[in-house]
């Protein structure tokens, strides 16, 4: 219970950041405002364009617009963790964090959390004014349970993967910009794992690398359950983001358990020594 | 009791050693000062005991608890304050929302976090500012505010590194009153940090002395000042010509004899037999003594002398 309220207020403090400069908030909003209409911009004339596209997806608008959403939500939750290290070490706060046995764990977690529900609430909205424009099924016919459930594994992977890239905060003493193991993730996801473009485009022999990453599955699902490409065996997904789920997350606990006791041996958690 | 018992602490940071064997004994409810000047090995020391850096040797224990195996029981019974004025304190909240949010940090529940936090601001003088963002109040405040954080929870041992440094006058001597008054109110065991040697001795009742990772001694302040008495001056006041004094100078170089301005001054201790031959001599010769002082070493020529940058 004790751990529940800190991570709770790590969230208020960044909720509490927010407020103190709307600028940010409001610019981070627009942000994926924009980062959303760009690709749906483009889908519009590749759907009208693209005859291979055409052939294969009825509606390239929607179904981008599922891989963009899924996708940006899971970029932002990947970076949060190590980018919360980086803010509370530049402001000399992660090594007094430390001196709470939970404190460091609390910091990722609530930031995790808060960029979770913050996010969620924007590709949420944006799904709303959206959806009505480009002639997708309702979203009254979704299967919502399937939905949250396949999420939820989902985000758990993510948070592994999330715990694996801070780490390097520690092992590859990378204090800020981007991580090395959350972009590759990133990079490799766009190309391969049918964000923006169906993998039925690609040649068959590199189909398989989007399918290692607990992305490809979710938007896979995601697509089906909405109703924008076949339908598949949502059981079957959903085993596959568990066994993501139950690999990655006690992984990265365990690398990011590591990468804290490394830092403890080296210089620590702060450049005063 | 012992509350930290350390032995052989060792660490490096890379090829540079930055403690080399160390042994440290704080006993229950004392204020121990660790004095070195910059880069001595303080901050990384205070670190190990507080289990935020794992040494590359040694062993021993903190509060009771191994400090290699039970780290975890010994960050819940230390606090640390850490040498910059605003580590730990967030500028985006208010300096009570900082002690409350700490209070959650720290495990406390509500009750309690409200009535600690409202005391720790009338203790520390900051309840007036209570209600204004952390980044508006003074330097002096935002240390007080760590301080604050630290002895919210009433932990038996407080790890203080540097807590004046960079403070004006006033805050820092506001802030030893404190320190004091933490240990007498609460019987907090207190390890301080420091390289202010009137602050190790206006607190401390022992004072470890640490130079490049090594620890040079370990005593209290007055019998860290007995152990050099013999650095201790006398000075004479005398009226004399050139040629008297030449003679007394070249009879006791070995006392570090020295004239200047009609007055000669001898290391050698108040009352001592030293003192007494020269003093004889001074009569003998028939010079006319005005004056005879001492001066007793501060804690910072004590320092210079055992570190051996005295010149």
């Amino acid at each position: 219970m004790k751990n529940v309220k800190m991570i709770l207020s790590f969230m208020k403090l960044k909720f509490r950041a927010s407020l103190l400069y709307p600028a940010g908030f409001i610019t981070d909003i627009i942000r994926e405002y924009v980062n959303v209409a760009i690709w749906l911009f483009v889908a519009l004339f590749v759907q009208n364009a693209s005859v291979s596209v055409r052939s294969i997806i009825n509606n390239y608008v929607g179904y981008m617009l599922v891989g963009v959403i899924v996708f940006q939500n899971a970029d932002k939750l990947m970076k949060a963790p190590f980018n919360a290290l980086s803010k509370a070490f530049w402001e000399k706060r992660l090594e007094v964090y430390d001196t709470s046995n939970f404190g460091v764990f609390a910091l990722v977690i609530g930031d995790f959390i808060y960029t979770f529900i913050f996010n969620g609430l924007i590709q949420i909205s944006i799904l709303l004014v959206v959806w009505p424009l480009i002639k997708a099924p309702a979203i009254g016919e979704w299967k919502i349970l399937s939905v949250l459930l396949l999420y939820g594994l989902f985000i758990v992977s993510i948070f592994g993967i999330s715990l694996i890239g801070a780490s390097t905060f520690f092992f590859l003493e990378v204090k800020q910009g981007r991580e090395p193991v959350s972009w590759s993730v990133s990079t490799l996801v766009r190309l391969f794992s049918g964000v923006y473009y169906p993998l039925a485009l690609f040649p068959i022999y590199m189909r398989w690398i989007g399918k290692i990453f607990p992305h490809y599955y979710m938007i896979f699902a995601m697509r089906s359950i909405t109703g924008l490409s076949c339908k598949v065996n949502l059981v079957n997904v959903g085993i596959i983001l568990l066994l993501f789920a139950v690999v990655l997350l006690p992984f990265g606990i365990f690398i990011f358990k590591k990468a804290i006791t490394f830092a403890e041996k080296r210089s620590g958690m702060s450049a005063l020594v | 009791m012992n509350i930290v018992n350390l032995r052989g602490i060792t660490k490096k940071f890379g090829r540079e050693l930055a403690l080399n064997k160390v042994d440290i004994a704080v006993r229950n409810g004392e204020i121990f000062t660790v004095l070195g000047k910059n880069g001595a090995g303080k901050t990384t020391l205070i670190k190990i005991i507080c289990t935020l850096l794992l040494p590359d040797a040694g062993n021993g224990s903190v509060l009771g608890y191994d400090l290699m195996r039970e780290s975890e029981k010994i960050r819940a019974n230390v606090s640390l304050v850490a040498p910059t004025v605003d580590v730990g304190v967030d500028p985006t909240l208010t300096v009570e929302e900082n002690l409350l949010f700490w209070a959650v940090v720290y495990g406390l529940t509500d009750e309690e976090a409200r009535k600690r936090v409202k005391e720790t601001l009338e203790i520390l003088g900051l309840f007036e500012v209570r209600n204004r963002w952390a980044m508006e109040i003074s330097a002096g405040m935002r240390q007080k505010l760590g301080i604050g954080r630290a002895i919210l929870v009433r932990h038996p041992l407080l790890l203080l590194d540097e807590p004046t440094v960079k403070l004006d006058v006033e805050s820092k001597f506001s802030l030893r009153r404190f320190i004091r008054d933490i240990r007498n109110e609460f019987g907090t065991t207190i390890l301080l940090t420091t390289h202010y040697f009137d602050e190790a001795e206006e607190l401390s009742d022992r004072v470890m002395i640490l130079d490049k990772g090594k620890v040079l001694v370990v005593d209290s302040i007055e019998n860290l000042k007995k152990r050099i008495s013999a650095t201790e001056k006398i000075e004479i006041h005398a009226k004399t010509d050139s040629a008297r004094a030449k003679r007394i100078l070249s009879m006791f170089s070995r006392y570090g004899a020295f004239y200047e301005d009609a007055v000669f001054r001898f290391t050698v201790p108040l009352f001592s037999d030293a003192m007494n031959e020269i003093l004889n001599e001074f009569v003998l010769e028939g010079v006319e003594i005005l004056e005879v002082s001492s001066k007793s070493p501060s804690l910072e020529e004590t320092f210079l002398t055992i570190t051996g940058s005295s010149r």
